[in-house]
């Protein structure tokens, strides 16, 4: 999750080079996004080298938001993808439906190279991991050189996978996660015991989200465009800019655009209000409303990202889905109990 | 196969080391040597400093002027739970230390980053209070040098290219060493028989395994150049005790 650095209105500079229409930033494997600096520049980078403290989620107010890995076996050895999730029951944890099935190829009736994400391509099961950040005292926080070191404790769990059923997102490419089109990216992970200790579920909301609200998005992916999942609860905040029309399926976060008069060598000049956006690792995780009462209510999963030229966040509309979640949680009490 | 998550805690003397550079905040491995005591490589706690001296074609050269004065050092303990591998449970904690590089560190580099030469890339970090027995334990030194063809496991918390995450799992590889460049004061080159698929362990300690456990040959150097490489600790020992010594002499209660 890429965050701004304070709460004020703060102004980015956002250089506009080419079209480069839809650029992956989304869940990763391990054909995640192409990134051709060298190991150690990467290395050195670290992804945790200029982010403030303050957008680690270290009061644990977002502790419903958890890590989730889906493992494929594949000809090339493993595959992992590393996303986000979030904790409705303590035994049910909804993430995307893309960061637990993997493409597969499947021509268009034209005969074009496609790929797609449906029902028949998930791991069986995947892990979910609970993250709590330690309270530190000044003098300890003090001696922390690096975000990333912050001392947290966490529990893994397992759990099996099930999908939406009308999961289908459509790809042009392996890679590239430049979607044609996509339906219910969401999925679910019944783990096998009911989560140790109090770990506060989401709750569903009472209505759809509407343009113009702000939310809080929590992910435990990178904290710059480019860098690998940093696997550390972050949080940031955003504005809902569209919802899809209809069905409300789908809504859209980002800040205006202001096109500046200037130019620098002879490139126009774009401005954003700082916002947070969906990197590599934050797919399948939560974006909340923050209800009238000072609670959290669960909107979106986040489904994908685009960055140059338009750079916008996508979530899956949580309210859109309400029937089928309504239904797994039912099935998750009844299964449930206790372990 | 990558980096395998140490979840049986084997080689819980392997901690996380950080330390804040001017242009940059490194992420590394390092090795407890006792509960005081972390050793770690040079590179990962002292900058590249551009002016080189106009030897030997040298673009980049890190020495110990000017290191970072402190470090932080991160632990991971795991809880397996139950009988499934991946159920367990983890606690880190985070410690602070003072930095001090070998005396003699030096690394060139040319423009694209390759290794010419590197020297004693090494540093201890003298933490402020000792780890908890669970948190580290103590890695002894070996007591043979490393040999060509040995098989040795490099342990480390950083980047894993296989699943695509840099969090501070701790994860370690089999390597084989497959030269020894003797002119170079200790430098081992190694390579991993699946390839060089776990690379962000440079600090980490490799390991000779023996009945008794693991024991320390050396300090890995994966971020420097191409290719694997670490440092050698056989020919280091003088200065390792001396620094155990006195890590020991400033842990006694006044």
């Amino acid at each position: 999750m890429e965050a701004p650095s304070s709460n004020r209105l703060h102004l980015r500079f956002v250089l506009v080079v080419a079209a480069v229409a839809g650029m992956f930033v989304g869940c990763v494997g391990t054909a995640g996004t192409p990134d051709n600096r060298s190991l150690s520049d990467r290395a050195r980078g670290g992804g945790y080298s200029v982010v403030s403290e303050s957008i680690l989620d270290t009061a644990n107010r977002y502790q419903a938001a958890v890590k989730v890995v889906a493992r494929f076996k594949g000809k090339a050895g493993t595959l992992f993808h590393t996303c986000s999730g979030v904790v409705v029951h303590d035994r049910l944890v909804m993430t995307a439906g893309h960061c637990v099935c993997r493409r597969r190829k499947a021509p268009s009736p034209e005969g074009e190279e496609r790929f797609v994400v449906d029902q028949s391509t998930c791991a069986r099961r995947a892990s979910v991991q609970t993250f709590f950040f330690k309270t530190l005292d000044e003098e300890e926080q003090e001696r922390i050189t690096n975000p990333a070191q912050w001392p947290t404790s966490g529990e893994v769990y397992v759990g099996e996978v099930r999908p939406n059923p009308q999961l289908m997102v459509v790809y042009t490419s392996e890679t590239n996660n430049h979607e044609l089109a996509s339906n219910a990216d969401l999925a679910f992970i019944f783990l096998d015991v009911s989560l140790k200790g109090k770990v506060d579920s989401a709750r569903l909301p009472r209505e759809q989200i509407k343009v113009n609200e702000p939310i809080r998005m929590v992910g435990f992916g990178a904290t710059k465009p480019g860098e690998p999942p940093a696997g550390i609860r972050r949080v940031g905040a955003n504005t809902v800019v569209s919802v899809e029309e209809g069905a409300g399926r789908i809504f859209r976060v980002t800040k205006p655009l202001l096109i500046q008069p200037a130019f620098v060598q002879g490139e126009p000049l774009f401005m954003r209000e700082d916002g947070s956006y969906v990197l590599a690792g934050d797919s399948g995780g939560p974006s909340f409303r923050e209800e009238e009462d000072g609670t959290f209510s669960l909107v979106g999963i986040a489904k994908t990202a685009y960055n140059l030229p338009v750079e916008y966040s996508e979530y899956t509309s949580t309210y859109a889905y309400r029937d089928w979640i309504v239904r797994e949680i039912e099935g998750a009490r009844k299964r449930g109990g206790t372990d | 196969m990558g980096g395998e998550k140490d979840i049986h805690n084997r080689y819980r003397g392997t901690v996380s080391v950080s330390a804040r550079l001017p242009e940059e905040v490194t992420n590394c491995s390092g090795a407890v040597i006792s509960r005081t005591l972390i050793l770690t490589a040079g590179h990962c706690v002292c900058p590249r400093l551009k002016a080189a001296p106009p030897e030997e074609g040298a673009a980049v050269m890190i020495d110990a002027s000017e290191c970072a004065g402190r470090a932080s050092v991160g632990t991971i303990v795991y809880k397996a739970r139950g009988g499934d591998e991946d159920a367990v449970g983890f606690s880190t904690q985070v410690y602070g230390g003072v930095i001090r590089p070998h005396p003699e560190l030096k690394v060139l580099l040319d423009g694209q980053g390759g290794v010419i030469s590197s020297r004693a890339d090494l540093a201890v970090i003298v933490l402020d209070r000792p780890l908890q027995e669970q948190e580290g334990r103590s890695i002894p030194l070996a007591d043979e040098a490393v040999q060509p063809g040995e098989l040795l496991v490099i342990v480390g918390h950083g980047y894993d290219e296989v699943a695509n995450v840099y969090d501070r799992e701790r994860r370690f590889s089999r390597n084989q060493v497959s030269r020894i460049l003797e002119a170079q004061e200790g430098r081992v080159l190694i390579r991993q028989p699946e390839g060089h698929l776990y690379r962000g362990d440079s600090g980490g300690p490799c390991l000779r395994e023996l009945r008794q456990g693991p024991v320390l040959v050396g300090i890995s150097s994966r971020w420097l150049g191409q290719g694997g490489s670490f440092t050698s600790t056989h020919g280091y020992r003088k200065w390792l005790s001396a620094e155990l010594e006195r890590a020991d002499r400033l842990a006694l209660p006044q």
